[in-house]
């Protein structure tokens, strides 16, 4: 007898070719948003710096300008705290100062004062939050207004008393900062310069 | 009977009005001179702040406005009006940075120019202050409660009046006595309008009429305020 197990001997019958499934709908949204995003930049001082800090937040891609502008403004209060930490740092002498500068006591005095700046400025992006929140664009205005001018008092108190001491991070920090607020702002002012909104300004 | 249709045409109309002849509308007329004294401000006084308020007495600040004539000028004119005149932005500004206090002047807010010395301006409006009677709506900044008993400030004739605002009042031997305790307002919530009167009747000057600077622009300084942003964020989140 044959050992092993036994094979099929059956034949196999044609099988019918499946058909291709159907292609869902592409729904473009991407696109659009990725099209709202940039006729938002448009209006603004600073297109690329308001690109990529819109786009560094991935509800922007749903968002109307309403919700650009809180995210720009949420962008603004982030870095303003990392900066108002950065100032900090300088200022405890945990983060490394040139040498010129770092046995200097006014320089020191002068990164406490920047230090308490930054963190003005911390402070008042957080009211501008809060203000988009309950849809206060004025204020809000106003908020990311002084955010963006408490920076510059450290750099005039550098510029009157210690010139070459304004150390570069701070420089770098101010400048992103202040470009930021300025996004913010422009974004903020296609809201409150819209015709429903006009009619209410005296 | 043929009628001309050039009588018609050159008929005189009586009732039309060239264009020529239309009166500018006052408002825009009050607005133009206010951007032109602004702008006039902007050129004759070192420094300008906007400042905020509350309590607001057009009186007080009309007596503030003599006192510091020789040195200064107040405005509080629309916020449009008022940042048309400073300019919206580094192109149409007038002077350098003067763009930035467009960005303050929300809410009520004003425009005060000055060649004062930043110290002064600084306390003068620290020490600024006017008490005025409260008024319809305004938030109570204390709770009045007035006892029962004799009301020994108020005449018999007044009894009457002092029921009309609510008070539990009657007449005792000639005397006005309250019947049971009243509370006339509460600290925190808005005045009515008996309770406004009540007051002014207890002497009770409830309003205190303060300037608050929320900004500054020299022409190389600007400076803001954190005690002026915070008073228009509570004005703000008064009027929510």
């Amino acid at each position: 007898s044959r050992s092993g197990p036994p094979s099929s001997k059956h034949g196999h019958g044609g099988h019918a070719k499946r058909a291709p499934p159907p292609a869902s709908p592409v729904v473009p949204v991407a696109p659009q948003a990725a099209a709202l995003v940039r006729a938002t930049c448009n209006s603004t001082a600073y297109y690329d710096v308001c690109v990529s800090a819109l786009a560094a937040d991935p509800s922007s891609t749903t968002a109307d300008v309403r919700g650009l502008s809180a995210i720009a403004v949420s962008v603004a209060a982030a870095n303003a705290s990392g900066a108002a930490q950065a100032a900090a740092a300088l200022a405890n002498g945990t983060a490394p100062l040139a040498a010129a500068a770092a046995g200097d006591g006014t320089v020191q005095a002068l990164l406490r004062a920047c230090a308490g700046k930054y963190g003005d400025a911390r402070d008042a992006l957080a009211a501008a939050k809060e203000s988009m929140g309950q849809q206060d664009y004025d204020l809000a205005t106003v908020h990311v207004s002084a955010g963006a001018e408490y920076p510059q008092v450290c750099k005039a108190l550098f510029r009157r008393q210690r010139p070459g001491a304004y150390p570069a991070e701070l420089a770098a920090r101010e400048e992103a900062l202040n470009k930021l607020c300025s996004v913010a702002l422009d974004i903020i002012a296609l809201l409150t310069s819209s015709p429903a909104s006009n009619n209410n300004n005296s | 009977l043929v009628i001309s249709t050039k009588a018609l045409i050159c008929a005189p109309d009586s009732s039309a009005v060239t264009l020529s002849k239309t009166k500018k509308k006052p408002g825009l007329e009050r607005k133009g001179k206010v951007v032109t004294d602004i702008k006039d401000a902007v050129e004759h006084y070192a420094n300008a702040y906007v400042f905020t308020y509350d309590n607001m007495r057009n009186q007080k600040l009309k007596d503030l406005r003599e006192q510091l004539k020789s040195s200064s000028r107040i405005f509080l004119a629309g916020k449009k009006v008022m940042q048309i005149a400073l300019g919206r932005s580094p192109a149409d500004e007038a002077k350098t940075g003067l763009h930035k206090l467009s960005k303050f002047l929300q809410g009520d807010t004003g425009l005060f120019f000055t060649n004062l010395p930043r110290d002064d301006v600084e306390r003068l409006f620290r020490e600024f202050e006017e008490h005025d009677f409260a008024r319809t709506g305004s938030i109570a900044t204390e709770t009045v409660e007035l006892k029962e008993g004799p009301l020994e400030q108020f005449t018999h004739e007044m009894e009457p009046f002092l029921r009309k605002q609510g008070m539990p009042v009657r007449l005792n031997k000639g005397a006005v006595e309250l019947v049971a305790d009243h509370i006339v307002c509460e600290e925190g919530k808005p005045i009515s309008p008996e309770a406004a009167q009540t007051l002014r009747l207890l002497g009770m000057q409830m309003a205190t009429f303060r300037l608050y600077l929320v900004c500054r622009w020299s022409s190389d300084d600007f400076e803001v305020y954190k005690e002026g942003l915070a008073q228009l964020r509570a004005e703000a989140d008064d009027s929510s």
